[in-house]
């Protein structure tokens, strides 16, 4: 049985200034990332991780920032959840983000906890991979060959996840950062989710994005958690929505097809059964809200 | 609460102990640390149901770990729970077996000088384990003919076999029920199921133990009973009870789960005898998720009853899945059928109450001990057949209701007294404006996505277990009062405050009685030692029997004071009264019709002190000869999303009859808090096994056992409480009892709102939203509305 014991295990903890001194201690076999350590010291609790280093990265400059440029939001890793939710620039351009992050934990997890640490704990229910999924928002990661300075390459943020609490990081790499392109003019982005409290794990969460064409919808993007291995996009309903004209019952016709994009299961939270009945109706709250939101009437 | 006039009764004052919690020097049972102390951990089955083949402690040894073994133990059978007496309680339980019966049943422990060491040492025991046939349902462990969860139990000293898992039964049978449903007009017939329940008080079970020079023991366990659990320390580990000493520090939380003596203790104390050096251990969250929970119940309950509302007969056939040992399950079947038959009169009444074994978590007592379980079943008839008699559902109760003037044994059916007090009425009418029951929805007239119900639900607790004739619980509260040589009071009892404020009501009563200011009453730290016994707090039990023996005892002693006052102002003791006077901070004896010849309750004490008269002290046990029932009644409006078959709680109306009230604000906080756990219960609130493993499906982790939280509950101006004006005339100044009766009526009341917006009764809790929606979807399948899977189209939220 688990128990969030006293932690009993013996591990070194690596407390490192600078981004390459984090990466050279991080490609040694058996070194973890701590950030908030809002996951991972539950999982050292339950013997489910046995670390023998961790790595803490909260308070590296070069992953502490939130700033604006070339077009794109960009968050370091160590930026706090609460520093997001609260920063003028999110709060502005991207509300729909701010209601996914608000529902993770309370106040005191969000005070510790990082947005690249919700992507790395690739949690399948996790509350942020949907919206960044309709966003486009891209993963930085960051590594070194010891002596090279940080390497970093980008990828979508769609491709990061491979499979329950699996990612595409390879030992000694670590999210650099977060980035997600401002939203053009006449589009709106919104998120759903449905608990079993307000202080809990998604039972489902979905997040959708809309880019308006006068009456028309231009592009839809469409993603859910909590329904499959990991978060997942929609295509099937992103399909039948582009180029289509608002009205006439389009989103909830649309959101009926969710069935073909997901494969929810049963778990302590709730049933696949439910799951697949509800997805179609958050889908289509999402999809009115965010097109409300591009400035689309109805 | 009565219209009498008190200088403290129905008064708020900053609580005793108040500073002290809130600035965090309040010592709860984690905080006790002490010289030379070892930290101990407790090793725990991973396995349902095993025996031990061998074990091998040499790692844990190898780092310097004491180690306790099943056969360090005493291997004598008895139980953790000594409310009962001695010939209605079964005993299946050893301080460690290697025999293990659910997963998380301590075998081993072991014990070091840092919590780290003793984790490291509690990894390094190799066990190698005989796996046995498990049972998780009623059904698996009711075919079992062998390798059964306990083959024998003891009552006394005479060992029972058991068959087929069943622990015990009970069956009570009052008039002619065939008769009785041969003369009913209309009968109602439901199967209902309450949930494993799991206490979640703040602070998981823990002890303290230090063994003395002497032989003796000292002990600061979590506990509701201080002297049960000495009772018990004595006997299995042989000491005297002279030598055992068990402290009162204040709980971290209880809800009934301390009511026993928790394995915990006695383990704690066996690895400080083997070790010679004081031991502490606390159970982290996980190990007390496997540790205890509410009894979960599933039962027929057919009720009868003419035309006219009047009830002809029931029958109600229990079962109860109490998990891996008997927490004493032979009383709580003989209160789940006590509940019912002093809710509503039934002439004509059958019950059956079967116990069985299964390969979980212990059952035990919670807020209500089978109350809200019942009172779930049996308001939820009451309101089916309101509807099916075409009457309305409140005055079905309100004439049917057992009150004023009749007999009810609601701690089962060896405990009856009368009723002498009796708001039920007001409580069902004033609640009833106030909610605008009559305003109430149709249910079959709603239409939408979002759809509003109003519910209502009644019961009551008993204000302990006293009777007339004792029964088969023991209550009684052993408690000294004494006059200090300043005036000041000194209350000292075993008796436990679990944070309703019993104490501080014990205190307001004392400080009415003597007209002393409440500064001047003080409760003394409290240890069996130095105090008589007292059974526990618990049923509610608290105020009305507890406060209430203490304003007894301090009767006695004012009596002793106003004697030496007589001699002093020359008047008899039969003419002297008291008041408070608070401007000097001091309480006033004077005589009736002269209130100029007076004189200080601190110049009397030192006066009798300076003449050898002695101290105004006594000390007594006092039994209560009656429980009166604590009556609620609550009114809760829900909202239903049809579409997602998630709830929300609008607004509560909760009615309370606790007689005089004597700390309002607490007593508001205890129907909030009951109403919390109760909706938690209705709505959310169960811990499931899985079979494969014979783990908690939550794996004991709090993240998934979930609670409502605040912002899940109405806000606190749509939460209305009142109480009904009503004097108990055998209660301490007219007080009775609140604490589970603030929770008993809740789950139903909650339900009866989900019908009333869904039309659709749900009798299984808790009704989760795959639940409802589950059954809406079924519903409309039947009428054809709407093809299934097709959501209504509905405006934006």
């Amino acid at each position: 049985m688990s128990s969030t014991r006293v932690i009993s295990v013996d591990f070194e903890c690596r407390i490192p200034r600078k981004l390459e001194e984090a990466l050279e201690a991080l490609n040694e076999e058996g070194s973890q990332v701590l950030a908030g350590g809002t996951d991972l010291l539950n999982n050292i609790k339950i013997n489910a991780v046995k670390p023998s280093r961790l790595v803490y990265v909260l308070g590296i400059p070069e992953l502490e920032f939130i700033s604006v440029e070339g077009g794109r939001l960009i968050v370091g890793a160590a930026a706090l959840l609460s520093d997001i939710e609260h920063n003028r620039q999110v709060v502005s351009r991207f509300p729909a983000l701010v209601e996914a992050i608000n529902v993770i934990g309370g106040t005191q997890i969000r005070n510790m906890a990082t947005l690249a640490g919700n992507l790395c704990n690739a949690s399948p229910g996790a509350d942020t991979p949907p919206i960044l999924f309709v966003l486009d928002a891209e993963v930085e990661i960051c590594w070194t060959n010891g002596g090279t300075g940080a390497q970093r390459s980008r990828l979508p943020v769609g491709g990061f996840f491979t499979g329950p609490k699996k990612t595409v990081l390879k030992q000694g790499q670590i999210v650099h950062s977060v980035s997600i392109p401002l939203p053009p003019e006449h589009s709106g982005a919104a998120f759903r989710r449905l608990a079993r409290v307000s202080l809990d794990i998604a039972k489902i969460n979905c997040a959708a994005y809309i880019e308006r064409d006068g009456d028309t919808v231009h592009e839809a993007r469409i993603a859910l958690g909590s329904v499959a291995p990991t978060p997942v996009r929609a295509p099937t309903i992103e399909k039948a929505l582009d180029g289509r004209r608002y009205g006439g019952g389009l989103f909830q016709e649309a959101a009926e097809l969710v069935e073909e994009d997901i494969a929810p299961i049963d778990d302590v939270r709730s049933t696949a059964e439910y799951r697949r009945q509800i997805a179609s109706l958050l889908v289509r709250e999402a999809l009115q809200e965010a097109w409300r939101r591009s400035g689309g009437k109805g | 609460m009565s219209d009498k006039t008190y200088y403290f009764l129905g008064k708020d004052f900053p609580r005793k102990e108040g500073r002290a919690r809130v600035t965090g020097r309040e010592v709860y049972p984690s905080d006790v640390v002490l010289p030379g102390m070892l930290y101990g951990k407790i090793l725990r089955s991973p396995r349902p149901h095993a025996r031990i083949k061998s074990i091998d402690f040499s790692g844990a040894q190898k780092l310097g770990a004491v180690v306790l073994a099943p056969n360090d133990t005493p291997q004598e059978f008895f139980n953790v729970r000594q409310v009962s007496v001695p010939r209605s309680t079964y005993k299946d339980w050893r301080i460690l077996s290697d025999h293990v019966r659910q997963v998380g049943d301590p075998y081993a422990a072991v014990a070091a000088e840092t919590e780290e060491l003793a984790e490291q040492a509690a990894e390094a025991v190799q066990v190698e384990w005989e796996l046995l046939p498990a049972y998780f349902s009623i059904e698996e462990a009711m075919a079992a003919e062998d390798n059964l969860i306990h083959d024998k139990v003891y009552l006394q000293d005479k060992e029972i076999p058991i068959q087929n898992n069943i622990a015990c039964t009970r069956e009570v049978t009052e008039g002619d029920v065939d008769k009785g449903f041969a003369e009913a007009e209309v009968i109602v017939e439901n199967e209902f199921v309450t949930p494993r329940v799991y206490h979640c008080q703040v602070e998981p079970r823990g002890c303290t133990c230090r063994p003395e020079p002497d032989g003796g023991i000292t002990v600061w366990p979590s506990t509701q009973a201080l002297h049960n659990t000495r009772i018990l320390l004595g006997q299995l580990f042989d000491i005297p009870l002279n030598k055992v000493n068990v402290i009162r520090i204040t709980g971290g939380g209880h809800f009934g789960s301390g009511i026993h003596t928790n394995p915990v203790i006695l383990i704690t104390v066996a690895l400080a005898l083997k070790a010679g050096k004081p031991v502490k251990i606390l159970q982290s969250r996980e190990e007390d998720l496997y540790d205890h929970c509410r009894y979960p119940t599933r039962y027929t309950l057919k009720i009868g009853a003419k035309k006219d509302g009047t009830l002809t007969a029931g029958q109600m056939k229990a079962w109860v899945d109490i998990g891996s040992h008997h927490v004493q399950a032979l009383a709580f079947l003989g209160v789940l059928a006590g509940w019912w038959h002093s809710l509503y009169r039934l002439p004509n009444m059958r019950y059956q109450g079967v116990a069985v074994y299964t390969n979980k978590a212990p059952t035990c007592a919670m807020q209500g001990y089978g109350a809200p379980q019942v009172t779930f079943g049996v308001e939820t008839t009451m309101t089916i057949l309101a509807e099916k008699l075409n009457l309305d559902p409140i005055e079905l109760r309100a004439n049917n209701y057992v009150g004023l003037g009749e007999i009810f044994w609601g701690q089962g059916p060896t405990i009856r007294s009368l009723i002498h007090s009796d708001g039920v009425k007001e409580l069902l009418y004033t609640g009833a404006e106030k909610i605008g029951w009559d305003k109430r929805p149709d249910p079959k007239a709603q239409s939408g996505r979002l759809r509003r119900g109003i519910g209502v639900a009644r019961g009551f607790h008993t204000s302990g277990t006293g009777a007339p004739v004792p029964g088969e619980v023991k209550d009684f509260t052993t408690v000294q009062v004494k006059v200090n040589e300043d005036g000041s009071i000194d209350i000292l009892t075993a008796l436990m405050d679990h944070g309703g404020g019993t104490l501080d009501a014990a205190a307001k009563l004392v400080a009415e009685e003597f007209g002393v200011p409440f500064d001047k009453v003080g409760i003394s730290p409290a240890d069996t030692r130095s105090t008589g016994y007292d059974v526990c707090t618990h049923a509610t039990r608290g105020v009305y029997c507890g406060a209430g023996a203490v304003l007894d005892v301090a009767q006695d002693t004012k009596k002793i004071l106003l004697d030496y006052a007589s001699r002093i102002l020359n008047a008899p003791a039969d003419s002297l009264k008291t008041r408070p006077d608070e401007a000097e901070n001091e309480g006033i004896i004077y005589v009736e019709g002269m209130p100029e010849k007076n004189i200080t309750i601190r110049e009397v004490a030192q006066t009798a002190m300076n003449n050898d008269w002695g101290t105004a002290i006594s000390a007594r046990s006092v039994r209560k000869v009656n429980c009166p029932p604590a009556y609620t009644t609550f009114f809760v409006e829900v909202e239903v999303d049809m579409e997602t078959g998630m709830v929300r709680i609008l607004r509560v109306v909760a009615g309370s009859d606790a007689g005089t009230v004597i700390n309002p604000a607490l007593a508001k906080g205890q129907l909030e808090g009951g109403f919390y756990r109760g909706a938690g219960m209705a709505l959310l609130e169960d811990t499931d096994y899985d079979p494969k493993t014979g783990q908690l499906t939550n794996r004991g982790l709090l993240t998934d056992y979930k609670m409502l939280g605040a912002v899940d509950l109405p806000d606190p101006e749509k939460f209305e409480i009142f109480f009904a004006h009503t004097y108990e005339p055998t209660g301490p100044m007219g007080a009775k009892g609140i604490g589970e009766a603030a929770l008993n009526p809740v789950p139903a009341a909650v339900a009866a709102a989900i019908h009333n917006a869904t039309g659709i009764w749900f009798t299984k809790l808790p009704i989760l939203p795959e639940d409802i929606l589950r059954a809406v979807r079924e519903e409309r399948k039947r009428d054809g509305k709407k093809a299934p899977g097709k959501p209504q189209a509905v405006p934006e939220r």
